[in-house]
This record gives structure tokens, sequence and C-alpha cells, in this order.
């Protein structure tokens, strides 16, 4: 199991990184968006499910409150009837002398909408008086009647029975009405002598089902009327109840105390409310079957769930276009730099999107526009590499120098100088020699002033010894390396410029020192010096190449050779008096064999 | 690629959603629709609307109040006119009815022509037809029984006379038949006369003259309403047993007119036959036969609580 989560995991993990920006976004706010409203949706319709069973319950609880508020207000003013009859008109009147026919009667008229009949009977159930009726049907037998008989059980009490077919009078037409009785004892007093007897109402039974029938609870709920012990006074569905196509909890529900209360009834869940009425012991139950509820929720459920997926629809559209707005900048840009990798040249990189996107676009393009520049730097310095060593290896073979020192060989070989010319040949050799360096461009210091030694011992010649040279290298310089060809065209330019108009005494010395991580080579000649302008100028890169007829190289080329080379840091520097001379100082780094063996990598590098 | 694809994604996911939302808005909209539109049951009754079908009536109009129908009732213009029932049948099939509610005057012929006439649903009512896919109807031959076992009861010598005022196959028939065989098998005499009910009024004093008949037994509601009017009319002495129901039967027994009757709950009957017609329209199965029960009673027996339920309906 650890496993099959690892390797879901890892497959997650790894499909995580293979999306695309605009999906992680879109798709991470969209889940949070579905996550959070489906949260607070199904809080929501928990919340109404609870609250709208509140409220059901609620209104049922009022509506209940309400009939049994009408139906008291009906059953007392019934009461209210029956006392004034009993105490208004029968407690006060002799049956033996006084007539109760017009007082009844009257009362009667003025409540014959909710009165099927009223009447009186003695303690033997004679009739004494009723109206409208007046005939008792042969068969009727009042003194055994359960109404009867509760008025004469219990003399302080009402006493109303359940709903029934009243059958005590004669009537032609014939009716066969449904009344309610409400029965009392009471005292008739005839001749003097006081005796029981019972006042009967009959209610219209039509009244009180009106009542409860124009209630409506919510949900599809309806509500019935039932006796202390159960029995159905009214009932929406009473006549199926009795043909037996419709059974009622009614029994149960006659023990169930005021309030609301949940019940199982024939598989089906209930939501019962229940109401005692006043007086009668009576009980208004109130039922709300829970599928309705469901029902109800269940149409909420859709209604939710269709807000819920627009909603989500919304957010979802929403998100991508979003995403897409943040990450085709990037898209873009990712193409941009793609197509650089694939070396085009001309990629335009658009700014665009939000603040940091523009910002790194920005950065990158100035980015790719200083790669440009440094590359067609590098390009150039490349190239003015390329040309200075290109001149160097032209000089390396110059034909003038090399045809004025021959001519110089030759003439001292006729003039039987052999060993001047044997000298002389051999420093040429040697120069030539050390000036290839089998290719290198880097070669020992002691090479260089080898180097130098030759071509100062064969210029000696040539110039007939009018200036001497001293060539040095202090402790500390062994060892190093140096690039070749840099001492000799100075000692050149010095003797052009310096030693040509020398009386002998011209002196030109060369001295090579370590100062730190640098190799400094001082040039010196007592020549004519020349204006700090001119010193200035020689090393001028606009300045047009000067050819002589020495080795070629000019001062200029050495300048940019070691700068070329190490840097701006390095190079040549020039201090001249006119008069006094010249110093020609050439700084380098101080370059071992490894540092010699590395540039020359770097050299052959294409 | 990968943007197209990403956006195939997103438009699947847009897409989803808003199916969802399609398909959640019109399944709670079916859910409203199925409800509201009510079925439309045709009743075709076997004689003139009289207030011996009051009960019946306010059953079925009960029942299509709580399971959303509309009732349509054709009463023919004559009593127990097979042919006028068949032609109003035929006619209304086409008008839109979606199933039909028959007491038929003829169930033996209408039966075999009920596919000719009509392929919508019917329910019957009284009297079994064949055809129809749900039977209301009393226990005809245990009704018959229990009738002639009343009248056996307070037979003391003399002619019983039955009178048979429906066609063959019908319910009126059937209880007679069953009343017939009780009597000949306990060897009373008997009598049998068949009429037209409109004429019972007029014929039954001259035919309880004729035969010395001391009991008459009729087995249909409107039969014993005139049989329980020529007797009062013209002060017949015979005992009369009958079926019936409502006031009006309890009427004739409190006044002594009807010895016995045999009543059911009409109310019932008419709810029961409404809600078979609503539930065989949407779902078209075979229900079997409900019977409705009945109880025979007397003068005494009229305010016994059960019984008054079946006499006096409580219409609420």
């Amino acid at each position: 199991m650890r496993a099959l989560l690892q390797n879901l995991a890892g497959s997650w993990i790894e499909r995580y990184r293979k999306m695309s920006i605009q999906m992680v976004i879109s798709l991470s706010f969209t889940l949070v968006a579905v996550v959070g409203m489906v949260f607070m949706g199904m809080s929501l319709f928990w919340r109404f499910s609870a609250t709208t069973g509140e409220l059901v319950s609620e209104n049922s609880q009022l509506v209940l409150n309400q009939t049994n508020l009408n139906l008291d207000n009906y059953l007392r003013r019934m009461m209210r009837l029956s006392d004034t009859l009993y105490y208004q008109v029968i407690k006060d009147s002799d049956l033996d002398s006084d007539s109760l026919d017009q007082a009844m009667g009257l009362l009667y008229e003025e409540n014959r909408d909710a009165l099927v009949s009223l009447s009186l009977f003695d303690a033997q159930g004679k009739l004494v008086y009723a109206s409208p009726l007046s005939t008792l049907k042969p068969n009727a037998h009042p003194e055994q009647q359960p109404w009867f008989l509760d008025a004469m059980d219990r003399v302080e009490n009402f006493h109303f029975s359940a709903p029934r077919v009243q059958a005590l009078f004669e009537d032609p037409t014939p009716r066969y009405r449904w009344v309610i009785s409400l029965s009392r004892h009471v005292q008739l007093t005839r001749n003097g002598a006081t005796e029981s007897g019972v006042l009967l109402l009959d209610m219209n039974f039509s009244d009180i089902a009106q009542v409860c029938r124009d209630v409506d609870l919510s949900n599809g709920g309806y509500l019935y009327l039932v006796d202390g012990q159960g029995e159905i006074i009214y009932h929406p569905r009473q006549q199926l109840i009795h043909a037996g196509l419709f059974q009622e909890n009614n029994r149960a529900a006659a023990q169930y105390r005021d309030g609301s209360h949940r019940e199982t009834f024939r598989d089906q869940d209930r939501h019962i409310i229940v109401k005692t009425v006043g007086y009668t012991g009576w009980k208004l139950v109130g039922v709300v079957p829970a599928e309705r509820l469901a029902d109800t929720s269940r149409q909420m459920l859709l209604f939710g769930l269709s807000l819920l997926f627009f909603s989500i629809f919304l957010l979802a559209f929403l998100n991508f276009r979003i995403s897409a707005h943040i990450t085709n900048p990037i898209r873009r840009l990712e193409q941009s730099i793609k197509e650089l990798e694939a070396g085009a040249q001309d990629v335009e990189i658009a700014e665009g999107g939000c603040y940091e996107i523009r910002r790194l676009c920005h950065s990158i393009r100035s980015m790719v526009s200083t790669m440009r520049h440094l590359m067609d730097d590098i390009i150039v310095q490349e190239g003015q590499k390329r040309r200075n060593e290109l001149e160097v290896l032209q000089s390396q073979i110059n034909p003038h120098f090399l045809y004025n020192t021959l001519d110089s060989v030759i003439w001292m070989t006729e003039a039987g100088r052999y060993q001047e010319a044997i000298q002389m040949v051999t420093s040429l050799a040697r120069l030539f020699r050390i000036a290839l360096s089998r290719g290198r461009s880097v070669i020992p210091l002691t090479d260089e002033l080898e180097h130098a030694h030759h071509y100062m011992a064969i210029q000696k010649v040539r110039y007939k010894n009018k200036f001497d040279a001293k060539i040095s290298a202090q402790p500390g310089t062994e060892g190093l390396y140096t690039l070749k060809l840099i001492i000799q065209p100075i000692l050149e330019n010095a003797i052009y410029h310096g030693m040509a108009s020398a009386e002998d005494d011209g002196l030109i010395t060369v001295e090579a020192r370590r100062e730190g991580d640098d190799l400094v080579i001082d040039v010196t000649d007592n020549g004519l010096g020349m204006r700090p302008e001119v010193a200035a100028s020689l090393l001028d890169a606009d300045r047009p190449d000067i050819r002589t007829s020495g080795s070629g190289i000019g001062v200029r080329n050495v300048h940019q050779r070691i700068r070329l080379t190490f840097g701006p840091k390095y190079g040549l520097t020039i201090d001249s008096e006119p008069d006094e001379g010249t110093t020609v100082r050439i700084r380098l780094p101080a370059l071992t064999e490894a540092d010699a063996a590395a540039y020359e990598r770097e050299d052959l590098q294409p | 690629m990968k943007k197209t694809r990403n956006n195939l994604i997103e438009l699947a996911i847009l897409t989803a959603l808003i199916a969802s939302v399609v398909v959640t808005l019109t399944f709670q909209s079916g859910r409203v629709q199925r409800v509201s539109r009510p079925t439309q049951l045709s009743v075709i009754l076997r004689e003139p609307d009289s207030p011996l079908w009051f009960n019946t009536r306010q059953g079925m109009e009960q029942a299509a109040a709580d399971l959303v129908a509309d009732l349509r009732f054709l009463p023919p213009s004559s009593y127990n006119d097979g042919w006028a029932q068949a032609d109003l049948i035929r006619r209304d099939s086409d008008g839109g009815a979606d199933a039909f509610i028959i007491t038929a005057a003829a169930p033996l012929a209408l039966g075999p022509q009920l596919t000719d006439l009509t392929q919508k649903p019917v329910v019957a009512l009284e009297s079994p037809l064949e055809g129809a896919l749900a039977q209301i109807t009393v226990d005809d031959e245990a009704l018959g029984s229990a009738l002639a076992q009343a009248l056996l009861e307070d037979w003391t010598g003399g002619t019983v006379l039955l009178i048979d005022v429906s066609q063959r196959g019908t319910a009126a028939a059937r209880r007679l038949e069953s009343a017939r065989q009780v009597l000949e098998t306990a060897g009373i005499p008997l009598e049998y006369r068949a009429m037209p009910v409109s004429q019972l009024t007029e014929k039954l004093p001259r035919l309880t003259s004729q035969t010395a008949a001391h009991y008459v037994l009729t087995f249909d509601g409107a039969a014993t309403a005139q049989a329980a009017q020529a007797k009062e009319d013209s002060a017949l002495t015979c005992a009369l047993y009958g079926v019936g129901s409502g006031s009006t039967t309890a009427a004739l027994l409190e006044q002594g007119t009807l010895s016995a009757a045999a009543v059911w709950s009409d109310y019932a009957a008419g709810y029961l036959a409404v809600s078979q017609a609503v539930s065989i329209y949407h779902s078209p199965i075979d229900v079997p036969q409900q019977t409705v029960p009945f109880s025979v009673i007397r003068e005494e027996d009229i305010y016994e609580p059960e019984v008054e339920a079946l006499l006096f309906p409580v219409i609420s």
C-alpha cells in the first residue's frame, strides 16, 4: 500500500514537472476555487436544510397554534352559548310555568350557522325543548346515548362527543348530518323543585372541519384532530380511513405531548407537531412527510448544484484567461530564447505581461544586447589579435633586416673580418630561431632577453658601435615567461630615434625585474628623447603605422599585443624628456611556465 | 503542441462544467414538468347522473385532487345503453383522454370490442370488463348470497320475486344469480322478472299481485330506489331487499321501506378507480382485481359507527 502510494505520488510529481506553468496556475487556482466553493456550498446547503427544517417546524407550529386558536375560539363560543342558555334562560325558568321556546328559539336562530340542533332533556331523557326539530324518533333513546351519560356522570364539565350522525329527531327531509355534541348537566326547575337535566348543543361538524380543512402545512403536510383516546374527529382523508384505504397513526399521536416529534409510520418518516385544544382534551396533529422535505431538499440540491457548476465554470474561465495572460508573455519569451539558442540573429524580445515579466523581458533584452556587443568586441579584438600576430609572423622573416644584416656579413667577410662575420651570422641565426620559437607566442624571459642581446649585437656592428647595450635581469625573474618579440621593437625604436645622432656614447639598457605579481622590463636610452605628447602618441591606436626598415613591428604593436593578451592593466608606458633620453617600461604579469602553457592553449583554441 | 493540448484540456473542462449546469437545470425543470401535467380521465357511467352516484363522484374527485388528474364525466342519456357507451368511448378516445373508467352497461358485449374502441388503459368499475387493466368491484356473488341470507332470516313463507333490470354479465346479474342459487337451495319459491328500470315503479305493484310475492329482491341501486318508491306510493306490504348507499338508503331502512340493504363505500370505490387509472396510465401493467368490502345492514344498524361511515360519507 505504501509502495503504491509512493508510486502514485511519484507519478503525480513527474506529471507536475512536465506541466506547463499556465496549466499549473489555472488548475491550482480552479482547484482551490472549487474546493472553496464546494465547501461553502455544502455548508450553506446543510445550514439551509437545517434552517428549512427548523422553519418548516416553526411554520407548522405557528399554523397549528393559529388553528388551535381558531378552534378553541369556536368551541369556547359554543360553551359560552351553552352557558348563556343555561344561566340566562334555563336556570331561572320554571318549566311548569315558563316557556323556554322564545328565548331558546332566538338563541338558536342567532347561531343556526353553527348549530344543527339545540335541545334540553330531563334526567329520564325526556325531551323538554328542542329547536329546530321537536319530535324525537321513536327509536331514539337519549338517556342511553354517551353524551347523555357523560353529562349526568360528570355534572360540572362540558362534554364534547366524537363526530356522529344525528339521529334524534324526525326530519321530513330527511337529512343525516354529522354533528359534534356539546352536552352538560343542568339544573331544571319544575314547580319549584330542582331536578337534573341535560342541555345538548349539536354543532355542525362541517364548521369544525372547515377550521382544520383550510390549513395547509408546508411541503404537502396536513392537519388532523383526535380526541383524548385517539379517535379521529377530523382528518382530511377521513372517508378513506373509514373505507380502509388509508391508515393514520392517530392512536400513537394522541399519546404525544405538545411539541415536535419524529415518527416512522408505514415506512415513511414524518415530522409531527402536536397541540392540545384547550378544554376538550382534543389534539391537533400536524403531519409533514419528511419525503416532501427531502424532495424540496433534492430540488434545492439540484439548484445549488447548478449554481455551483455555473460558478465553477465562471471561475475556471476566469482562471484560464488570467493564467493565459500571465503565461503567454513567458511563453513568447521562452520561444525567443529558443530562437536565440538556435542562433537566430534578428530575434525580437517583446516586452509584455505583468510587471515582473516585463522587467524580466527587459533584462533579458539588455543581456542579449550586451552579449551581442561583447561578442562584437571579442570579434574585433580577436581580429586585431590575429592581425598583430600576423605582423609578428611577418616580422619574423622581415626581408629588409635580413638583407641589411647579410649585406654587413658580406662586407665583413670581404674585409677579412671573419670573426665578426661569424658572430653576426651566429647572432642572426639565434635571433631568428628565438623569433620563431617553434611557433610559440609565450617564451621564457631569458630567451626574450637573449633575442634582444643578439639583436643589439647585430645592430652594434651595423651602427659601428655608436652605442652600447646592457641587458640584465634582476633576481626574482628566474623562470618567468613573456610574450615574444616585445623588447626588440622598442630597442629598434630606441636605435632609430634615440641613437641616430649619438657620438659613440649612446647607451641602451634593458633591465628586467619583478614587481609583485608583475614583470617589468625597462628599456632606457640616453638619446634625443621626445616631447611628452610625441611619446604619448606613439601608443595611440589611431596613429597610422610607421613602417621602418627595422624588424617592422612597431612599439604600438607591442603595446596592443600586451593589452590584448593580458588586459588593459598591462602594456607600455613611455617616459621621455627631450635631450635626456627615453625609458619605455614594459609591464606584464609575472607568468610561470604553467601560466605560459595556459596562455599558449588559449591561443591555440579556435 | 503543448499549448494546443492545454487549450483542449481547458475547453474540455469548461464544456463539462457548462454541460453539468444544463443537465442539472434540465433535470430540475423536468421533475417540475412531470409533476404539473394532470392525467386526463374520462368516466363513462351506465346511467344518467343521479344522486345515487354522488358518493362515487366525491371519491373520484378527491382522488383526482390527490393524484393530479382531471375528470370528465360522460353519462349516457339513457339507462344501461351499451351502444351509447361504446360510442362515447370511441369518440373520447380521440379527444385527449389518457385513460377510461367505465361502469359497463353490457360488459359481455363491450368487452370483446374494447380494444377496437380504444387503445387507452381502461379501469372497470362495478362490473368486471374484459380488456380492462383494473377492476374495482364488490364481490357480487358474496353480496347476492348475503342478501339472500338476510331474506332467509326474515322469511316466514311466501314467494320471493327477483327483479332483474340489467344485462348479462353485469354486477347486478351476478348478484341475482348468486341469490337465486341460495334461495333455490333453501327451497324457497321464486319468481323472476326482467324489465327496464324505468318501468319498475309502474309495474311492481302489478307484479307483486300477480306473483303473490311477499318478498322482493333487487340487485341494483336504481332498481332498489324505484322499487322503494313503488312500495311507498302503492303502500305495498311486501318486504323489500336491495342494494344502495347514502342517506337515501338510510332513510328507506329507517322508514321500514327497506328491510335490509347491502351497502359498500361508493366513495372508496370511486377513489380506487381513479387512483388505479392514474397508476396504470403512468405504468401500464395488469392490476389484480380489487374488491370493495360490503355489509348487509338493517334499520337497527344504521347508527353503528362503522355503518355510519359507509352510509354517510364524511366529505372532506
